[in-house]
Formats: C-alpha cells, structure tokens, sequence
C-alpha cells in the first residue's frame, strides 16, 4: 500500500515536473481570438488572408470590445495562417471563428482548399458558416463600418442566424456546404454578402444565393429568388410573404403577411415514363399590414380571398424560381435529384448518368396552401369616413 | 499487555495494615494528593481500617457520608467473622462496591477517585466507588449545530456520554463493553452496540483492532480512529465521529459500532461509509423532501469544490472552444497585464484562502472581522485591482472555498482531491481531469472499512439500496435497516405487510 | 467479510460499457453509410450463436474461466497453447484499445501531447484498478454507468433540432451486400468481443445467470450502438460520416441549443474515456489471469504491471499513424479477430462434445460432474 501510494507519487510527480507548462498548455490572452476571416487571392496566385482578430488592450470593463485586422499572404491557406506570426506574435485562435467570406474569384476558381483545412482542422468547428462576397474582393466586407457590434464577422453571424425572420439568405454551415458536396443529386449552395450603403457609410448586407457546381461557383441569384428558394427546400422558419395587387383588379389591395411556420413537401411522380415534381408548401400566417378598407375579417369569405391571393402569387414566384434555375443553368441545388434517390431508387440508378440534362426539362408543379390565422390586434381595417 | 508499565507492583496486599499502608505510601510516594486516613470503630475498637484516596480525584461528601461515618458510628460490626465482609455489606452504603486483594487493581481504583479501605487483619481491600471528578455540563456541540432536534452533546465523562445513549435506548439488547487503552493513561472506552443487529464480524474486528493498540496514552478518541483505522494513508476517514448521541443511536440502531472514549467528547463509529460524509443529522428530522435536496446539494458541493479550479484551468488553457465567446473575451480581456499564467495564479489564491481558513479556526472570535476584512478587501479587491491575479479566479477560489467550508468533515480530502485534480488538468486539460477522478474513484472502491467497502450502496445497482444515499427516502419508506451492516433483525419498523 | 463475487447487475455493466467501449470513439459499421441500422441489427442475430457457445461453455465448468477449462477439455500441452491464443488475443485487444484512444485524445485536443504520455496514465489507472481485483473494477463500473447512459441519452435528446430523417433514405441503395460486410465487421467489433469475458466469468456469483448477462448486453449495448450511429447519421450526413475519422465525436460538435448549450463534446469525451477505461481493464485483467495461468502463478497480480506496460508499449509501435489504425480497424481486425472469437469457442464446444461422446460410450462418468 504505501509503496503502491510512493511510488504513484513519484510517477505523477516526475511527470508533471517534467511536463507541466509545455505540449498543450497555452493561455488565452497569448493568443489572437479569431472571429472570422476573408479569403482573397492577389494577382500573382497567392492567398491573401484577411483575419479580423478581437483586440483586448482596450478591453475589459468599460469601453466596448474592438477588433482588428490582420492580412497574412501565402501559398496555401494553411501558409497565409501561419504567416501570420510574421506581422503579430501571437498564435491565431480559431476556436471562436463563426464566419469565412470568399471572394467571388476564389470560389469561381474551387473552395476546396479551404474547406479542407477548416474541417481537418481540430480548432475551427464544424458549424462555421460560410459566405461569398459579390463585391470585389472579400477583405471589403471586413473594412465595412459595423452597427450593433464592434467585431464585424459576429454581426455578419449574427444576421445570418437571424434569417429565420426573414428567409432571404441561406445559412450553411461547412458540415452542411460537405454534405452537399459529397450527396448525389444536389447542388451546394453558400449565402452571399455584399455592401451597401447606410447613413452615408459602407455597411455589410447579405443578398441572396451563390450556386456552385462541384465547389465551384457558377452564379448568384438574389434575395427575393432566395426566399422562394427556401420555400421549395423547406427551409422557412419565418419571414415575410408581401402579396401586391397588380396582377388582378379584382383583388383586395397590397398586404403582407407573416410566416408563423411552413412546411414545404416535394414529391417525385414517375408515370409513363415521365419524371416530374409536385411541390405541395403549408404555410401558416399572420396577417401583418393592408392597405385594403373594404376587407372585413369577420367573415370567413374575405379571408379566403386573401389567402387565395396570396396562394396565387406564392406559387407563381417559386415556380418562376425553379424554372429561372433550370433554363438558365443545368444545377440541381433544389435537390430533387436526392429526392429521386431517397424515394425511387430503382429510377436513380436509371437516370442518374443523364441527371443534368433531364433536370433542365422535368416538370414541376407547386402547390400553395396559405392559411391566415391571427390577424393582429385589428378586427377590421381602419376606417376612413369622407 | 506486553508494554512495560514499571510503575506496577505485581501481587496481593497482606493482611498486615500498617505494612499495607506503607506499600501504598511507597506506591504513592511523592503525591501530595494521595490522603491515608485511619479510622476506628468507636464501638469495636480492634476493627481498624484506612481509607484511601486522591483528594482531587473524589466527592468528598461521599467519603464523609457514606464511608467514615457507617464506619465510625456502626454498633454491630464483630471483629469475629468477616469483618470485610460485614463492611461490604451492611456498612458502608456507597453504591460501587468490589472486594479485590490485587494491588494493581487497587492503584488504579484509587488513580480513578474510588476509595481504598484497608481493614487490618483482612488480606482484601474494598474498593468504593467516590468518583467525583468535575468536568463540563450537556452543552450543545458547537461543530455540530441543528435547528429541529435534541441539542445534547456529549461531554468529557464517559459515564454522562453513556447515559446520553442509554436514555435514548432503553433496552438490555444495548451493550456497553468496556475497554482500557494505554498503558499510561488507561484510558476507558467503551463499545456501544445493539446485540441483536450488530454483525458479530464487524464486532470482533474492532474488538481485535483495538486490543492490538499498544501505546503510552489516549488523550482524545482521534488517536484510536487513527490507530485503527483501515486505509491508513487514504484522505478520507474510514471511522465516523460525531458529537450527538442522537447521531450515535441512530447508527448504532443501523448496526454500527460507537466507540467512546474517556476524555473526549466526540464518539467515534464504525463502520464509516463515504456516504455518512454527506448525511447530516437533521437530514432525518425534516421533510424528505427538503433533506433530499440538501444532501443532493452537498454532494454538488463536495464535486464544486474538488473540481472548479480544476475545470476552470482545463477551460482556459486547454479547450478554449468550450467557453461561450462572449465570456471568453471578458475573461480574456480580464487577464491582459496579470503577470502569472493561469494555473500559477490559481495555486497561489488557493493556498491564500487555505491559509486564511487555517487563521480563523485558531482564532479568537473578536479579531474575525479584521481577518474578514484583510482577506476579502485586501487580498480580494486590491490584488484584482493591481493586476496581480484576474478577477475570474478570485471567484473560481471562492466557490470552491464556500463549497468546501459546506461539510467540514470532507475539507481534508477535498483540499487534497482539488489539488491534485489542478495538477493534472494543467498538465492534460480535461482529460488529465478524468483521469484524475477516475483514480480517486478507484480509490473510493478500493477502501473498505472494517471489512465494508466504502461505496457500499451506490455500487450495487440496486435501486432499493439508494434511498438513504443520494436521496433520503421517507421515514415510512425505509422499513429495513441497510443491508451487510446487519445481518439479522432486518426490519426496522413493522407497517403494512412484512416481507421477507 | 466474505469473498464478494461480481452480481449479475454488476457483471451486465462491465459487460455493456466493454462493448461500448471503442464502438462509440471509432464509430460501427460506417461501411454501411445510411443503412448502418439494419448492419448493426443483423450482426445482433448473427452474434446469438457464439453468444449460445459462449454460455454453454461457461455452464458446462461454472466453476473454471476459459484458461482452466481449455486445460480440461484439451490436456495439458494443446490447453495451454490455446490459453497462449487467448491471451494474445485479449492482451493484443486491450493495446488496440489504448492505441485507439490516444490517438482519438490526442487528435481531438491535444495535439502536441506525446501519445505515449497520455497512454502511460491510462494504463497506470488500468493496472491499479486490475490489482485492486474484478470486484473494484465492477464497483467502478456500478458507479459510471448510469452517468455514461445519462450522459448518451441526455446528448440524444440535444441532437433533436439537427436531426434530419431524410438521410435515413434511400435504404439498400447499394443493396444488401455491404451491409452483411458491413455487418460482419459489427460481429467482429465489437459483439464478438465478449468472448473475452469466459476469462473471468466463473466469479459471477451463484444467482447470476450467464445466458442472462450475454442477452442482456447484446440486447441494450446493441440498441445503443444503434441509437448512437444513428443519431450520427441523421445529423452529420453520410458524406461526413464517410470523411471523419472520430464521426460520432464530431456530431456531437455540432449540437448548439440556445446558444449556450454548445460545445459539450467533452462530456462525450469523458464518457469515451470511461467506457474504454473498462474495456483496457477487462482485456488486462483477462490476460494477467491468462498468464497467471499459463506458469502456474498463485496471484495474477504479480504480472499485471509487466503485462500493462508491455500493453501500452505494443500500443504504440503497432500503427505508424491514424490511418493505419483506421485501415486495422476496418479492413483487417474482422478477418483477424474471427478466429479467436469464433473458432476458439466452437472448437471448444465441439471437441467437448466429441470427448463426451466417446467416454460415454466406455460408460465412464460425464467429465462435467466431476469438475
């Protein structure tokens, strides 16, 4: 016993004397805490990282937390990171990094590269998400001027995991982006970031959708096509469905509504040898705003006409969508060849060497149901006596 | 006994008084308080005697009372016949009465405040009980304080600590066996057990274990926990000790066995299980509801207080992802300028608390405010404010010294668990930390006490065997007395159906 | 107190964490992508024939562990040099054990520790707990159970908002033939590895039944085994699953609830740990009574320190990186392990049976009996 209880002593002594202060121990205020990053490219072919990093001299109880901006050249990004150390002393931190924008160049070129670092990596975590910028190079979109946070990159993340009030812009995490890569018969999609202007000053704004082929970008669509595109791929937690009345006369005024929860199926339909989709979206709403006086929403008629209105136009828009994406581009990024394959896949096997040709011309059909459930505070609009 | 005791006459005394007082005085030489006192009868005037005894050991009214005066005023006492006899018997009217002619019994009879008579002519001497040795009233023990309960504490006097017990008990199946310790001190201690539910196994264990102690004196019951205890070099205890006789019946009716000791007002249990760490008295006084949620609390604390530095130096030098962002720049930003790493800081605030803690238990009660301010103020606010430790570890040390300050009894263990759980998770992060509690859990299943494994309970995975654990089922639940500890008379109280 | 011997409860956890062991690091049967459910659910059928042999052995001599009763139905000579293949094969299992989880501590958070450092306080932990006999280890056991299945499910219960059923679809899109390998290779790791457990078997106590603790242990870690690999496959993805080396880790990086309840992965960690603490301990403790055995020891406990040593030192000159280990692991154990898991017990069985057979015939008493 005691000899057992020396000589344990004595390992766990040695060890630590040995030990103690070198391999994993690092202390955090010796490190640069990454938010976020830009990934760039120069003209000779070099990365160019532009790192914003959480300045901490300032810091602590009274003025608010800064952040900085590090750029850091090289031949692979791994390089760039490292070379870092070059222009600042510390160790970069990439436990905390939630955003990684790409230029449009980059990606047009492959995203791989990047993508594999961050996953191989056992500091940035898998749920990183990923943005391409549509302005010129990325490194602008961390020069912007910041509104509710000081660190531009948590804003940028934080607008991103605020989607689910507004649907315009996807959020993919990296997990997500391999998933997409790796699956057959989907195309990976990244939201995109671009500038613009606010109270006279350049300030980041999320617009819309970039498609890739592989890991390739091949073009970006914007935020209103966005928000239909997450329809069809059930993806709407919330946002808003604005119905205006140009296309009938006999419709009820402009309105908006808004999206308490949705639920979007697709379903593949093999008949005769013909492949095509239905598309059936429920959505559950709010009525938010209408500039319509003659509507009363006591009765149940009235009600069903707005919400055939709003039916109509729903579905008009995502199948304006699908069919924009599949004349102007052969990429499945609805999916529906994956839904092929979970569901029917005898016919996956069949058709999937000719996916993308038979992609351009599939039928799809939407089907909208939108179901008005609360309508505000308001039993009747407004008055207007003459 | 083989410890050389040179003091010890051996043999008998003579029937001769004169040389028997002169044996006691050589006995006694050099003892002012050793008083010899020959008397004679005023009517028989050929029965002499001396009464002996240590004036600062005995209640004298007893000596006057019950002893010199039937002496001195009895008419019918014969010089014929046993006299000795006669005196035992319808003379002298003191309760504790024993003939006996060993002269080492009668040095420690009269060592203890019993008083000697010597009667000239008779080879035996009467020993007679005049105890009346002062100590301390039923005071309610400071350490082990209760709100809803008795508030008896034992005392120094192991006579008043037993009647504490058998009040409580009034039953013959209570036993109180008598031992003596030390060769110097011979110091009583007596063994508390219920006969019908202690397990015989147990019982001999102790008694082997403590006739096997070999040592000058016991001057409090700790150096008999500590001579016989098993895991000797554990941290943790594997004997109870406690102050309530209410605590002590309630584990002697569980089987244990109460050792109490001579001197020294904390009683001493056996077998000790880990979980009595976490049980408190008044867990059986209150609503089970709310007892539950204590003990449920205390364990919390125990694991707060081994754990906290720990994690914390795993989560700021280690996995740093762990930590939600906000807070990691806040404490980052809090450490800009501190001069120490992490774990050096940490150290050194640990230690300051423990030396802080070991100021107050020593100290008088009116300097406490100082220390409180010095050691909160002081050591607290300004070493923050002069960046000489960051303001997160003041509060990591602090949670961990409240928790631990929660059971007292566990302080040891703990400052030790805390210690070597910081060294290892400076050297591995979390995983060093695992490791660490794997080996004390090790440890915990490794010890036993008195042949009962420690974690007895919690490691049978029997649900029926966790109400009196991590919870505290209620009174009405608990029909059985705990398993192992008692082998027969299993059932605690009769209500509804018995079974077997 | 009297001698305790391992209860039947107590037995089934050592057993359950065992089998969870290095499962839940290394993942089972990802060779199955989205159909990795109904692998794991056919190797369960295919393991109830050995998990059959298995007990019957056991019955057949309750009072003697594999070793012993290889002696016994064998002889001396041929006894003994199949206790030398068991041996190997359990002290070769434990040193994978270890290697597995290095390499997983090392690769998920402490990269610039030696593995070596972090392998030598594993086995220090396995050899004290092995000295301090089976009944410490199963009180351990007692204890880390209930918090690994707390643990597993409370972190299943986190997965809810990141599951995604459509990756269960299509099933058998490859059809049904990677699957049976896929569920062979569950068969081998980790079902099949309760063979082990004959080591020491014999110190379950006498209400302990041993057909009930191998059914029991195929039945929940089994349906464990399940929930985790699917709860990784619905939220990870197979394209992930496919690209990760630690896939059930790496899920569990990616359960975000509220955002404060993120980044638990090392409770999983911790679990990990536990459960291939447990298994380290078995295969050790299997192959120091093996060894004690073999040369005739009165106490296993003299070569537990050597054999624990010599364990970790195997450890780590066996692979030369992870992807060796992962191509051992995948690939090459399952037609490694069979034998031993297999052939072992059968031929046992068999030739006992055979032995039976004709010493019945010369009417001599059942050698059962008298053992």
């Amino acid at each position: 016993m005691i000899r057992r209880l020396l000589g344990s002593l004595l390992v766990i002594t040695v060890l630590s004397i040995f030990c103690t202060g070198c391999w994993d121990y690092r202390e955090i205020n010796l490190m640069s805490i990454v938010s976020g990053a830009a990934v760039d490219k120069t003209p000779d072919g070099k990365y160019k990282l532009s790192i914003e990093i959480i300045d901490l001299k300032g810091g602590g109880k009274e003025a608010p937390v800064h952040s900085k901006k590090l750029e850091s050249y090289g031949d692979s990004v791994f390089d760039a990171i490292r070379n870092s150390i070059k222009i600042s002393s510390q160790k970069l931190y990439w436990g905390h990094a939630e955003i990684i924008i790409i230029s449009k160049d980059v990606a047009k070129e492959g995203i791989l590269p990047i993508i594999d670092f961050l996953s191989r990596d056992a500091e940035p975590r898998l749920s990183i998400d990923i943005l391409i910028s549509n302005e010129d190079t990325a490194e602008k979109i961390l020069d912007s001027q910041s509104i509710s946070t000081e660190i531009r990159t948590y804003e940028i993340n934080k607008m991103l995991d605020d989607q689910k009030k507004l649907s315009k812009s996807p959020k993919v995490e990296i997990y997500q982006f391999i998933n997409a890569l790796g699956d057959e018969g989907i195309s990976a999609v990244l939201p995109v970031v671009g500038l613009t202007q606010n109270s006279g000053e350049a300030t980041s704004q999320l617009a819309g959708t970039a498609v890739f082929k592989q890991d390739k970008l091949q073009y970006m669509f914007d935020e209103d096509d966005t928000k239909y595109y997450l329809f069809v791929m059930d993806k709407i937690k919330g946002g808003l469905l604005v119905v205006n009345k140009t296309q009938n006369s006999s419709n009820a005024g402009n309105f908006t509504l808004d999206i308490d929860s949705n639920k979007t199926y697709v379903k593949p339909v093999y008949s005769k040898g013909k492949l095509s989709f239905e598309i059936s979206i429920k959505t559950k709403t709010t009525l938010g705003e209408i500039d319509d006086n003659k509507i009363k929403f006591t009765s149940q008629s009235e009600i069903e006409k707005l919400e055939k209105q709003a039916q109509t136009v729903l579905k008009q828009n995502v199948e304006r969508v699908i069919k924009a994406v599949q004349s102007g581009y052969d990429i499945d990024i609805f999916g529906f060849g994956l839904k092929v394959k979970q569901d029917m896949p005898e016919l996956w096997k069949k058709i999937k060497p000719d996916w993308d040709d038979l992609f351009k011309n599939v039928q799809v059909k939407a089907n909208a149901e939108v179901r008005i459930k609360h309508a505000g505070l308001l039993s009747n609009p407004i008055m207007m006596g003459d | 006994m083989t410890y050389p005791d040179h003091q010890s006459v051996e043999g008998n005394i003579n029937s001769s008084l004169s040389k028997n007082i002169e044996l006691f005085m050589s006995i006694f030489c050099d003892e002012d308080t050793f008083i010899v006192r020959n008397i004679e009868s005023q009517y028989n005037k050929s029965i002499k005697c001396s009464v002996l005894f240590m004036e600062e050991m005995v209640d004298t009214s007893i000596i006057n009372d019950n002893i010199l005066r039937p002496v001195l005023q009895n008419d019918s006492l014969k010089s014929s016949g046993d006299t000795i006899v006669q005196l035992q018997n319808m003379v002298i009217n003191a309760g504790h009465i024993q003939k006996s002619p060993d002269i080492n019994t009668l040095t420690h009879s009269i060592l203890k405040g019993n008083t000697v008579l010597l009667l000239e002519g008779s080879s035996e001497a009467l020993i007679i009980g005049s105890i009346g040795v002062k100590g301390r009233a039923i005071e309610e023990p400071e350490a082990e304080k209760v709100v809803r309960g008795p508030r008896e504490g034992f005392t120094e006097q192991i006579m008043t600590n037993l009647s504490l017990l058998r009040k409580r008990l009034e039953t013959t199946d209570l036993k109180f066996r008598f031992m003596t310790v030390g060769v110097k001190s011979r110091t009583r201690i007596c063994l508390c057990y219920m006969n019908s539910i202690v397990n015989p196994k147990i019982l001999k264990e102790l008694e082997d274990r403590i006739n096997s102690i070999k040592i000058d004196s016991i001057l409090a019951s700790g150096y008999i926990s500590d001579l016989m205890k098993d895991a000797p070099l554990s941290p943790f205890r594997t004997v109870g000790s406690t102050e309530r006789p209410d605590i002590v019946v309630g584990k002697i009716l569980e089987g244990r066995i109460a050792v109490i000791v001579d001197g020294t007002p904390v009683a001493l249990t056996v077998p000790y299980l880990f979980l009595e760490y976490f049980q408190a008295n008044e867990d059986y006084y209150i609503n089970f509801y709310f007892s539950s949620v204590s003990r449920m609390l205390r364990i919390l604390g125990f694991i707060l207080t081994i754990c906290v530095p720990a994690v914390y130096v795993a989560l700021m030098t280690f996995h740093q992802e762990m930590i939600p962002t906000p807070l990691l720049i806040s404490i980052s930003a809090a450490r800009q300028g501190v001069p120490f790493p992490t774990i050096v800081e940490t150290f050194l605030l640990l230690m300051v608390f423990e030396i802080l803690i070991e100021t107050g238990t020593r100290m008088p009660t009116n300097i406490g405010q100082a220390l409180s301010i010095v050691g909160a103020l002081v050591l607290g606010q300004a070493s923050v404010e002069a960046k000489i430790v960051s303001a997160p570890i003041v509060i990591v040390v602090a949670i961990s010294g409240i928790t631990s300050l929660m059971i007292p009894k566990i302080q040891g263990p703990a400052l030790i668990l805390r210690v070597v759980f910081l060294a290892l998770s400076a050297f591995m992060g979390f995983y060093g930390l695992i490791f660490g509690i794997t080996g004390a859990m090790l440890h915990l299943c490794e010890i036993r006490s008195f042949g009962v494994p420690y974690l007895l309970y919690l490691t049978s995975m029997e649900p029926k065997d966790l109400k009196d654990t991590l919870i505290r089922a209620p009174l009405w639940y608990m029909n059985y007395r705990p398993k192992l500890l008692s082998q027969n008379n299993k059932l605690r109280q009769s209500k509804g159906k018995e079974k077997k | 107190m009297e001698k305790e011997l391992i209860t039947q409860k107590q037995g089934l956890a050592v057993m359950i964490m065992f089998t969870l062991g290095s499962t839940l690091v290394l993942g089972a049967g990802g060779t199955a992508k989205n159909d990795v459910w109904i692998a794991i659910l056919i190797s369960m059928l295919l393991e109830v024939p050995i998990i059959l042999i298995c007990c019957k052995i056991q019955k057949l001599y309750p009072a003697k562990n594999i070793y012993e009763i290889f002696e016994t139905v064998f002889g001396k000579v041929a006894g003994k040099l199949l206790s030398v293949l068991f041996i190997w094969y359990s002290f070769h299992l434990g040193s994978l054990v270890i290697r597995n989880f290095t390499e997983f501590i090392v690769s998920v958070s402490l990269p610039q520790t030696p593995q070596s450092i972090v392998g030598l306080f594993m086995i220090f932990l396995c050899i004290w707990a092995v000295k301090a006999g089976i009944e410490v280890i199963c009180r351990w056991t007692a204890i880390i159970f209930p918090i690994t299945i707390i643990v597993i499910l409370a972190v299943t219960f986190l997965f809810a908002p990141i599951l995604n059923f459509e990756n269960f679809k299509p099933i058998l899109f490859y059809g049904i033939k990677p699957v049976i390998a896929s569920a062979f290779s569950v068969f081998a790791f980790p079902l099949s590895e309760t063979v082990i457990f004959l080591a020491f078997f014999n110190q379950l106590n006498s209400k302990a039944s041993v057909y009930k603790v191998y059914f029991l242990n195929l039945l929940i870690s089994g349906l464990f085994i399940v929930l985790v690999s699917v709860r990784t496959l619905l939220s990870l993805g197979v394209p992930n699953i496919s690209i990760e080396f630690f896939p059930t880790y790496s899920s569990v990086r990616l359960v975000n609830i509220g955002d404060f309840l993120e980044r638990i992965e090392i409770t999983v960690a911790m679990v990990f740990l536990f459960a291939g603490f447990i298994k380290i301990n078995v295969c050790l403790y299997s192959s120091c009574l093996g060894v004690a055995n073999l040369f005739g020891l009165k106490n296993y406990r003299q070569v537990v320190g050597i054999l624990g040593l010599s364990m970790l030192l195997l450890s780590v000159i066996f692979y030369r990186n992870t992807s060796e280990m992962f191509d051992w692991a995948n690939n090459i154990y399952k037609y490694y392990a069979f034998p031993f898991e297999v052939i072992l017990p059968v031929i046992t069985l068999l030739f006992f049976e055979i032995k039976k057979f004709f010493i019945k015939r010369k009417s001599l008493p059942d050698p059962a009996e008298d053992s």
